[in-house]
């Protein structure tokens, strides 16, 4: 295949990035949530070594590219990791692969588990064509270590607390660690403030007599966070919506992006020019 | 104190960097037996966070909190 021959359009969107190097690309794959299993790792440094230069690059997205891949090898590259499960990824405006911490899969302080949650969103909206990129990322809490503010659309896990009047003996330990001054205890009475609360869990899990428990669990929603030229952090604009609704709010999200973005504007700049009531109205 | 709230062994984790105020408290709850009390004192914030978190996960019991100054005590009842 001749350089002028080359569709660089179509490599892009099946995850071969042209390098500055001459004829070579990188290829993404598809990984979600960061995990890639240990025989996917030994068909990668097989790939690298084979066709790359020998060495992976590890992306800001939890992902994996092999670089220094020959226009002529495109195809064997492709074919290899396929067998060992490893699909292209993509780039341009589409849906991005999805980034998600372990969670409650592997965290004591995981809530809910993103990784489960990211294969199925992965499923059914990876590379899927939208005005501009569209990032999302999974947190399993408040912590937010996947930075799911830095991200067009957020996910969050949280759990709503419950008092349990006849289970409490006034310590004051959720006083103490709640880091939202969400918890106040005075003479052993304890008042809750839900606006503070940042649903993150420290109350039920500390508590040495279980009088704080689970009232609802779900996901936070946040939007139009980006980093980029013009950064900026995402917002909440739902909490604890449960997994169905979140498919839906994430449908009718994609739909207010394709329906109201103009040419390369990131759903952040759209809610920013829209307005984040009129967002809010559209997709709840 | 009651005679059964007394702790039979005591540590102090001031100073200690976070995860070792729990690892040290899993340590020394590791050698009691069932039923026996460990005192420890812990500094406010990110260790009484972390601490009581652990001793709950590992099945022990936070039988009491006291606060002292800057600091907390507390009293941990080693589990079944």
């Amino acid at each position: 295949m001749s350089q002028d021959q080359v569709d660089y359009e179509s490599l892009k969107s099946g995850g071969f990035m042209r390098q500055r190097q001459h004829n070579q690309f990188a290829f993404r794959l598809r990984i979600v949530g960061g995990y890639v299993e240990a025989d996917q790792l030994r068909a990668l440094a097989k790939a690298a070594e084979e066709f790359g230069d020998g060495h992976i690059h590890l992306t800001t997205r939890q992902g994996i590219e092999i670089p220094f891949i020959h226009l002529d090898d495109v195809e064997s590259v492709r074919e290899d990791m396929a067998e060992a499960g490893l699909r292209k990824g993509t780039c341009g405006p589409r849906i991005r692969g999805i980034i998600a911490c372990q969670g409650n899969t592997v965290c004591p302080r995981g809530l809910v588990n993103p990784q489960d949650l990211a294969r199925k969103i992965d499923e059914k909206y990876f590379a899927a064509g939208v005005p501009h990129k569209f990032k999302i990322s999974i947190a399993g809490c408040s912590a937010s270590c996947a930075k799911p503010q830095e991200n067009d659309f957020g996910i969050m896990g949280g759990v709503e607390p419950k008092w349990l009047k006849e289970e409490c003996t006034g310590c004051g330990l959720c006083q103490e660690i709640c880091r939202m001054d969400a918890i106040i205890v005075e003479d052993g009475v304890v008042t809750f403030d839900r606006e503070k609360c940042d649903l993150c869990g420290d109350c039920i899990s500390s508590c040495p007599t279980d009088a704080w428990v689970i009232n609802k669990t779900g996901y936070t929603l946040l939007i139009g966070g980006k980093v980029g030229r013009f950064p900026q952090l995402a917002v909440k604009f739902v909490e604890l919506v449960d997994e169905s609704q979140l498919f839906e709010i994430l449908d009718k999200t994609i739909q207010f992006f394709k329906e109201n973005a103009t040419k390369s504007e990131r759903i952040g700049d759209t809610v920013n020019r829209i307005g984040l009531e009129t967002f809010r109205k559209a997709v709840l | 104190m009651n005679k059964d709230m007394a702790p039979s062994r005591s540590i102090d984790t001031c100073g200690e960097v976070c995860p070792m105020n729990m690892v040290r408290t899993k340590f020394e709850l590791k050698d009691m037996l069932p039923g026996e009390i460990l005192e420890v004192a812990l500094e406010a914030g990110e260790p009484v966070r972390n601490v009581s978190r652990s001793v709950k996960e590992d099945g022990n019991r936070i039988i009491k909190l006291e606060k002292l100054g800057t600091h907390y005590r507390m009293l941990i009842q080693k589990g079944e």
